[in-house]
């Protein structure tokens, strides 16, 4: 062997000695180090907000999907359409993002209706034609997504956009709208030609930007003119309740119903009833009058078809065998539908005499 | 200023020439000492479940830069398969490799494998005892043994052949 261990250490030292002096300097190192956490610490923090999306999303999958396997009956849906909002570059049939949620409050002429962030239900407002209304309305809008622009004006049973709005009573949409509650007072000439029963609907159309920015609207209010006494008893009533659900079915894309029961009762003896009152928490508008309408046949969305009211709510999602309808008493407007698989656990008759409308 | 903040300080303005001589003799190239060292320093200072401690500081940058040899190591030598397959057939050398190529120890070295060289070079020159570098390389202290045994051979054998040993 032609080299020792201490050789070898003294002729290491001797390369070792070659490698010149660090160039880099501790504050050069310690910058590297300050982007790296920063760096993890964001990653963190996304991954962490993934994984609280992701629990967001699978708990409630999980809850209905344990929920809709033990019964697929629908509770009665409040006269707005959430889901109604549209999103510039959509794809058929990738879901659109939820649109931004705003609140409404809504006084006319006085009257107040019980609050629709309460009941759930959209409030229901008698009307004189060609009387000059002062509508009230108290808009809530979300700090996210930021709303972009507003319009409230008044639709004849078709929501689309702001285009069947005749007329527009406000816009609001120069300047980007501040969170929170804004107050807007509306002046309304009812069309001096509305006869007894006929209705209108205010409805609100919105904007919001962000990433997923899009547009949707609503109905915030019913106004109906009221039908007078004599039509809302015997069978007058009988022959304008048939009318009124076979055209609501007939929107819904439904067949002509095997049966329908009806029965005169009051919001409140309705709400008792778990398949009527589901969602709506009745308050001081419970001992206004209502027709309770059962219905039995196929009802199925038309895809495509106008859906002017509520039943397109429900339809839009869902078939059902079961169609449950409430009615106001006054003006006959439909105040909310329910669909179902089976049948309704409503017994009509402890709410009054049962009338058949299937003939 | 902070505890890691402190200790790097420290360690780069004390030890920083001892770290890279030590990554000189692992490496054999200026750029890639200067590279191991900093790159070990930056893990040691961000790993997240362990503080770099003043006492402890150094060995731990030590054993991270020559845990990064051995693997960058086994990358090389998978490029280096390569390498003759890539190279123009008119290629010549640099001649600051030719110049490095003069160097008798350090081509001696690089003809050991990157455990032959860490356990020669943890041993011979920061004197490290066999049961330390057995831990660090996460081996048997037999196989050190042998890898120390093996590498001062054919270190010998590449001194006595170039004439220099």
């Amino acid at each position: 062997m032609s080299i020792d261990e201490r050789e070898l250490r003294s002729r290491l030292a001797e390369t070792a000695a070659q490698a010149g002096p660090p160039r880099f300097t501790a504050g050069s190192l310690a910058a590297q180090v300050r982007r790296i956490r920063t760096r993890r610490r964001r990653a963190g923090i996304a991954t962490a907000a993934c994984a609280v999306a992701v629990l967001a999303v699978a708990i409630p999958v999980a809850w209905h999907g344990s929920r809709s396997s033990g019964n697929e009956s629908v509770p009665p849906a409040p006269r707005q359409r959430p889901g109604s909002g549209s999103h510039p570059g959509g794809v058929e049939g990738v879901p659109a993002p939820q649109p931004s949620r705003l609140s409404y409050s809504v006084t006319a002429d006085g009257q107040v209706q019980a609050d629709g962030r309460v009941t759930g239900t959209t409030p229901l407002f008698t009307i004189t034609p060609g009387k000059r209304m002062t509508i009230t309305v108290e808009v809530t809008l979300p700090r996210r997504p930021a709303t972009t622009a507003l319009w409230l004006g008044i639709v004849d049973g078709t929501l689309s956009a702001r285009a069947n709005m005749d007329p527009v009573l406000a816009y609001s949409g120069r300047a980007a709208l501040r969170p929170g509650t804004h107050r807007f007072v509306l002046y309304w000439l009812v069309p001096a030609g509305l006869k007894p029963g006929s209705s209108r609907q205010l409805a609100s159309a919105w904007a919001w930007s962000g990433p997923h920015a899009g547009q949707a609207e609503t109905q915030i209010a019913d106004f109906a003119v009221p039908l007078p006494p004599a039509a809302l008893t015997g069978s007058a009533v009988a022959h304008r309740l048939r009318a009124a659900v076979l055209h609501d079915v007939a929107n819904c894309g439904g067949t002509k119903p095997a049966w329908i029961r009806a029965v005169r009762t009051t919001f409140g003896k309705a709400s008792a009833y778990p398949d009527v009152s589901q969602g709506v928490s009745v308050t001081d508008s419970g001992a206004d009058p209502v027709f309770l309408v059962l219905m039995k046949g196929y009802f199925i969305l038309h895809e495509g078809g106008p859906l002017p009211n509520a039943f397109a709510a429900v339809c839009a999602h869902m078939a059902g065998h079961y169609l449950l309808a409430l009615f106001d008493g006054r003006t006959l407007v439909n105040l909310g539908t329910g669909l179902g698989s089976r049948p309704f656990r409503v017994p009509l008759q402890s709410l009054g005499p049962v009338q058949n409308l299937a003939g | 200023m902070g505890s890691w903040q402190q200790t790097l300080a420290d360690l780069v303005g004390t030890r920083g020439p001892a770290l890279k001589r030590h990554a000189f003799l692992l490496c054999g190239d200026d750029a890639q000492a200067e590279d191991l060292v900093q790159e070990a320093l930056l893990r040691a200072c961000t790993r997240p479940l362990r503080a770099l401690r003043p006492g402890g500081a150094e060995a731990y940058v030590r054993v991270i830069m020559v845990n990064l040899f051995i693997d960058g190591a086994r990358r090389r030598t998978r490029l280096s398969r390569l390498e003759p397959l890539l190279r123009p057939a008119d290629a010549t050398l640099d001649p600051a490799e030719l110049v490095t190529d003069r160097d008798a120890m350090l081509t001696a070295l690089r003809s050991l494998s990157p455990r032959q060289r860490a356990c020669v070079v943890l041993h011979y020159y920061e004197d490290l005892p066999v049961a330390r570098i057995a831990t660090m390389l996460g081996v048997a202290e037999g196989t050190v043994k042998r890898y120390l045994s093996e590498g001062l051979s054919h270190v010998a054998v590449r001194l006595s052949s170039t004439g220099t040993g």
